[in-house]
């Protein structure tokens, strides 16, 4: 290595301390009044979540049946991660901010310390909303507690909603696909938020209507010692267009905080639905103390002929995620997507890709998945892509690639391809590289800093994902990478 | 021999050819010249069988035969030979098998004896200096890892092989240097005969220097603009595929 | 069920130990108790386990295997070349040594003249008589990870192939070895193969698992290679069993600095067929390349696991697998590169692709690329798909049929990998099995198509190389 380069690769790593010392921006408590179950979890603590709620009979039935059935169940292991392990009856599973008897009506009915705590997170709750065009249902715990645009996508015909209001206002949708794609026993952590969701959001787009706006949800763990069970359930009816966006932070603490989340997609014929994802829940410190563990079902099923549902996530959070947004290509000529990012740092254990099911004839997948490790960071692409007897000329291409910063990380890659039709096409690549020497040195060459570089570079290997997310998410992904790998580079 | 008629193509539902006509009697030399996206290539595929074009309109009468309804393996016994202007590469399949194995399903289907190892041999090598290919190239696999040029040497082995009645050459001469050049057109030259036609596409004069055609065609969106004699080829040269347009609207 | 199954290997065990070659040597004694301890305490592995997801062997583990009982390879009727083969055709190798369940068959072994100074090509048996402390240390333990097969291989442990090259020594032919099981009903044999070729030796070694006869056999071999600084191993293993074999195989290698080994596996045959190939890089600049062709057909289920463990620097590792789908065939493919820390400048690539020829045929690929270090050069790839069909095109261009042009381009997706393990004779006699077994290479243009390529090939040889 030449001399010049060599200290130039130098340079960013003496800041790396400075910028390790960096704290999690979005790490901050907010100090508002809450209401809290008393940690623990049997029949009774899921019933009074029912309760609380005001549910209808079937919705206590289903949670009940769910619970019996996790009882029964064991942490899956399968996964390259190694996990603290979790005191089930030392969560809570109910916090709500205490306001109100009745939920808000309105933005002005919310605690101001809420919205400012939505404010410091930069989300687009008011102005900002207008400003972006963003439809907004904000999660913040255990419940939904504003829900901004309701009325202009009410013209249309859509349904934007909080799950607890979609349970007591449309009972009958909720009903209908509630467990569709995700049943109640699909895995552990599934059977967990059946059992004890508290809240989320419901979208239903009615036949032929393109929804005129992103809608989106942020998602906000706050009180200690509490898990969050957020279940979200979009219905695309034939022929509509909804694109949804998801974001996600909590505050810093010492103790891992368990968020096990649900996410169903159906889509109806001619349907398609976008789903992105920014995740930057707590990773906890420097020292892997602390951080969310991450637990998330994220399932579409492609219903209906000609329907396509596109999965993007930008993950850059949590101690520990586990997830694998899917897809189940039922109808013919249906298309299944998935784009991802993942970025672990320090002590961050990713093990997160896709499944893609073929089981329509003419059906296609497309995954991309970028991968980058650094510190002491373990990441893992695990993706399965499965095609049927009957999914005559299903095709599949999958890219998957890893990139490693500091020779302390790890960078798996666990493809699992069953094919069971002869016309299928399924293809997989995989590479793993470093930032090269030379790229540094020609970005430097041209008058960047060795950090500018890095970004720049960092960036250009995130592409072909970032350009699937709507244009205010990438600017937020940009920059979400670029704190998330400060020092990474050494 | 060959008569294309008012041929219209498609691929994807959007229209390539639009019209053209081309008769080619034997020995003959045409060459096609165009600019970039004029259609010249899937002209070439169309009269090889290629699947995904899509004939409207028109046809191709070959030696007062149908062509069109013809598979490709057929068209290739009954004398034609394209050159693709990128040749497959085939991994697992050794050169010279694969070529015994064509020049035997073609000569059986003349009603010719097939060729044994030996013979085949005999003659593979022969052919083999007048391209001025390295014989070790015969014993790798089709195509794969050549480079370019021996790729291009390669096609005109396999010409020289099959020895066709109507050859199509597809921008052959692309990419070569000037001696690679040389020797594809010697090769070529070498086969002109009375009863042997070819349609030659290129997109350089240069090429015409070598092998002289009889007639120079210009395929302008998707249609012959201009035919002529050789002189045309050099005007083009002069003066671009620009005023052709011009031309057009005039 | 599992513990019948336990119960009657241990029973099986019990009767017969005392009586394998080796018996009351101390360390032989030892190491198949503990084997066979191992096995017990393991058990048959089972769907839930990761490795074993897509490979059932519970229909094995329902049979109660033996040992041969009729005597082994010494027996007479044995030495018949119908039961133990001729050998390769055109193979010429140095030394071949010939089992029959397992046992050596002293008449049908044997050396083509003298063998290079130092170089020995013995039985197992004879060596754990005479002087066992040379292969100890290669045989106390199984290698890594807890393969049920391999410790109840070693609980078994007896006979088999110890194959040594001194220092410096090249080896021009190969060795030839051939394994018959042949089932009365129910026999099992667990030989060993050791290959240990010290500093800069050079040798190539067939390994040929045949079968013959109706009844149901499990064949469950072990081979370890070691390959010592600067040495060079060749290893084909060719499975042509019978639709009554189940063969649950198990390969061992270490690879010291700067040596070399070529991992060949051909499958042609067998019931089931499971085979784990672990090759650990254990020195600077070791390479390894791993080939590696199967054809499932009719009902076969064929299943190969492999593993490289790049654990110090400088270490390349190449594999190329392909699979041949047919009939109700399932085939396995689960190819794991672990980079470990200390291991830098690693180039690995691995790539497994196939063809499904039938409605009914299945597969499942799994590659797998672990890595701990970050200046690394890795890449795999994996394909499930048809044939390309601008080939397709390009050949019927050039007056072949399609039929042909389809039979010409799945045989060269099989002699793409082919070509790649070198042993002429071992690859004319895949090629000509494959013409055989296929259906789909019914159309392949000249009926003794793959003698007729290999001639062509020979004959497109500059002169100079012909002689």
């Amino acid at each position: 290595m030449t001399e010049s380069l060599q200290a130039a690769r130098e340079a960013p790593a003496n800041d790396i301390e400075s910028l390790i010392g960096r704290e999690y921006e979005q790490g901050f408590v907010t100090d508002i009044e809450s209401e809290t179950l008393p940690p623990g979890l049997d029949e009774e603590v899921v019933a009074r979540v029912s309760e609380i709620k005001r549910e209808p009979a079937f919705m206590l039935e289903w949670r009940l049946d769910a619970y019996r059935r996790w009882r029964e169940m064991r942490e899956p292991n399968w996964a390259s991660l190694a996990i603290t392990p979790i005191d089930y009856q030392a969560i809570s599973y109910y916090s709500a901010p205490k306001s109100k008897e009745d939920a808000p009506k309105s933005l002005d009915e919310v605690d101001p310390k809420l919205l400012e705590t939505y404010e410091k997170l930069g989300i687009p709750l008011e102005e900002r909303a207008v400003l972006a065009g963003v439809a907004v249902d904000a999660v913040f715990d255990s419940v939904s507690v504003a829900t901004t645009f309701k009325d202009r996508l009410a013209s249309e015909g859509i349904i934007f909603c909080s799950f607890s209001e979609a349970v007591q206002d449309h009972p009958e949708l909720v009903r209908g696909y509630l467990g569709s794609v995700v049943p109640r026993s699909d895995n552990f952590f599934a059977a967990l938020n059946s059992a004890v969701f508290t809240d989320g959001s419901f979208v239903y787009v009615p036949k032929g209507v393109r929804c005129p706006m992103e809608l989106s949800t942020y998602f906000r763990i706050n009180a200690a010692n509490t898990g969050q069970f957020e279940r979200t359930l979009i219905v695309a009816d034939e022929g509509s267009y909804v694109s949804y966006l998801e974001g996600c932070t909590a505050p810093m603490r010492d103790e891992n905080q368990l968020h096990a989340a649900v996410v169903e997609l159906v889509a109806l014929e001619g349907a398609t639905i976008k789903y992105s994802t920014v995740q930057n829940w707590y990773p906890g410190d420097e020292n892997g103390v602390g951080g969310i563990y991450n637990f998330v079902t994220k399932r579409g099923e492609c219903r209906g002929a000609r329907s396509k549902i596109s999965w993007t996530q930008v993950e850059t959070g949590s101690a520990i995620t586990w997830k694998y947004p899917s897809c189940v290509l039922r109808g013919d000529d249906s298309v299944g997507e998935f784009y991802s990012v993942a970025v672990t740092h320090h002590h961050q254990q990713a093990d997160t890709g896709t499944k893609m099911i073929h089981l329509g004839r003419n059906t296609r997948s497309n995954i991309v998945s970028k991968g980058i490790s650094a510190g002491r960071s373990r990441n893992a692409y695990r993706g399965l892509v499965q095609v049927g007897r009957g999914a005559s000329a299903a095709r599949n291409y999958t890219q998957c690639d890893s990139l490693l910063m500091g020779d302390r990380c790890a960078a798996h890659t666990f493809p699992y391809m069953e094919v069971k039709n002869p016309g299928a096409r399924v293809e997989h690549e995989a590479t793993t590289s470093k930032i090269g020497e030379d790229q540094l040195f020609y970005c430097m060459s041209r008058g960047l800093s060795a950090e500018d570089a890095v970004s720049m570079i960092v960036n250009g290997f995130c592409k072909d994902v970032f350009n699937e997310l709507p244009m205010e998410f990438a600017v937020e992904a940009r920059n979400l990478l670029n704190v998330s790998l400060e020092g990474a580079i050494g | 021999m060959l008569e294309i008629s008012d041929l219209h193509v498609a691929v994807d539902g959007d229209p390539i050819l639009k019209g053209v006509d081309l008769s080619v009697r034997p020995g003959e030399v045409h060459a096609v010249m165009g600019p970039n996206g004029s259609g010249k290539s899937s002209l070439c595929h169309v009269l090889a069988g290629r699947e995904g074009y899509e004939v409207t309109a028109g046809g191709v009468a070959y030696e007062g035969e149908d062509l069109l309804a013809l598979e490709p393996d057929d068209r290739a016994r009954r004398g034609i030979f394209l050159a693709f202007q990128y040749p497959v590469e085939i991994p697992g399949v050794n050169n010279a098998y694969f070529l015994k194995a064509a020049v035997n399903a073609v000569r059986r289907a003349r009603g010719d004896d097939e060729l044994d190892a030996i013979d085949f041999m005999q003659l593979m090598r022969e052919k083999v200096k007048l391209v001025d290919m390295d014989e070790g190239l015969l014993r790798r696999p089709l195509n794969e890892g050549f480079s370019g040029g021996e790729k291009k040497r390669n096609e005109i082995l396999q010409m020289m092989l099959l020895d066709p009645r109507l050859a199509i050459l597809d921008e052959t001469d692309s990419g070569l240097d000037i001696d690679a050049l040389r020797i594809v057109a010697d090769g070529v030259n070498a086969l002109r005969s009375p009863d042997r036609a070819f349609v030659v596409v290129t997109h350089h004069e240069r090429f015409l220097e070598y092998v002289v055609p009889d007639r120079v065609h210009v395929l302008y969106e998707g249609r012959i603009a201009r035919s002529g004699g050789r002189t045309l080829a050099r005007e083009l040269e002069e003066r671009g595929y620009g005023h052709l347009r011009q031309e057009r609207v005039a | 069920m599992t513990s019948a199954a336990l119960e009657h290997y241990r029973r099986e065990w019990s009767a017969a130990h005392a009586s394998l070659p080796g018996a009351g040597v101390g360390w032989v004694d030892r190491v198949r108790r503990q084997a066979l301890d191992r096995f017990c305490e393991r058990g048959f592995p089972t769907p839930r386990d990761e490795d074993w997801k897509y490979t059932n062997v519970r229909p094995l583990e329902r049979r109660a295997f033996r040992l041969d009982s009729t005597g082994g390879g010494g027996a007479a009727g044995h030495a018949e070349p119908a039961v133990c083969g001729e050998g390769l055709p055109g193979l010429a190798p140095a030394a071949r040594l010939v089992f029959l369940n397992g046992r050596l068959v002293p008449a049908r072994s044997g050396e083509a003249g003298e063998l290079p100074e130092g170089v020995r090509v013995e039985s197992l048996a004879h060596v754990l008589a005479s002087n066992p402390e040379r292969v100890e240390s290669h045989l106390s333990d199984t290698g890594g990870g807890d393969n049920a097969f391999a410790a109840l291989n070693h609980a078994f442990l007896g006979d088999g192939a110890v194959i040594e090259i001194p220092r410096g020594v090249r080896l021009e032919r190969p060795i030839e070895l051939a394994f018959v099981a042949r089932g009365e009903s129910d026999v099992v044999s667990h030989p060993i193969v050791l290959v240990l070729a010290g500093e800069e030796a050079e040798a190539t070694v067939v390994e040929h698992h045949l079968g013959a006869g109706a009844g149901a056999k499990l064949a469950n071999p072990f081979t370890r290679i070691v390959v010592e600084r600067r040495a060079s191993v060749e290893h084909h293993l060719l499975l042509e069993e019978d639709d009554a074999t189940w063969h649950t195989g198990n390969i061992d290698a270490r690879v010291s600095s700067g040596g070399r080994l070529g991992s060949n596996a051909v499958q042609l045959g067998g019931r089931l067929v499971r085979y784990g190939i672990d090759v650990s890089l254990d020195g600077v600049g070791a390479s390894v390349a791993l080939n590696g062709l199967y054809v499932a057909r009719g009902r076969q289920h064929v299943d190969f696991h492999t593993r490289v463990d790049h654990r110090e620097p400088g270490g390349t590792s190449e594999q190329v697998y392909k699979g041949l789908l047919d009939g109700h065939g399932r085939g396995v493919f689960n190819g794991r590169v672990v980079v470990h820390r200390d291991a830098q400048h690693s180039d690995a690539s691995q790539s497994n692709h196939n063809l499904l020829l039938s409605e009914n045929a299945e597969i499942d690929t799994k590659p797998q690329l672990e890595i701990f270090a970050d200046d690394v050069k890795c890449s795999h790839g994996a394909t499930v798909g048809q044939l390309d069909e601008r080939a397709v095109h390009y050949m019927r261009s050039r007056g072949l049929g399609e039929e042909a042009a389809r039979a010409l381009l799945t045989f060269g997706f099989a002699e793409d990998v082919l070509a790649r393990m070198g042993a002429p004779a071992v690859r004319r006699h895949v090629e000509r099995g494959l013409v055989g077994a296929l259906p789909a290479l019914a159309d392949l243009p000249a009926p003794d198509g793959a003698e007729d390529l290999a001639g062509a090939a020979r004959l497109a040889a500059p002169r100079d190389q012909r002689s």
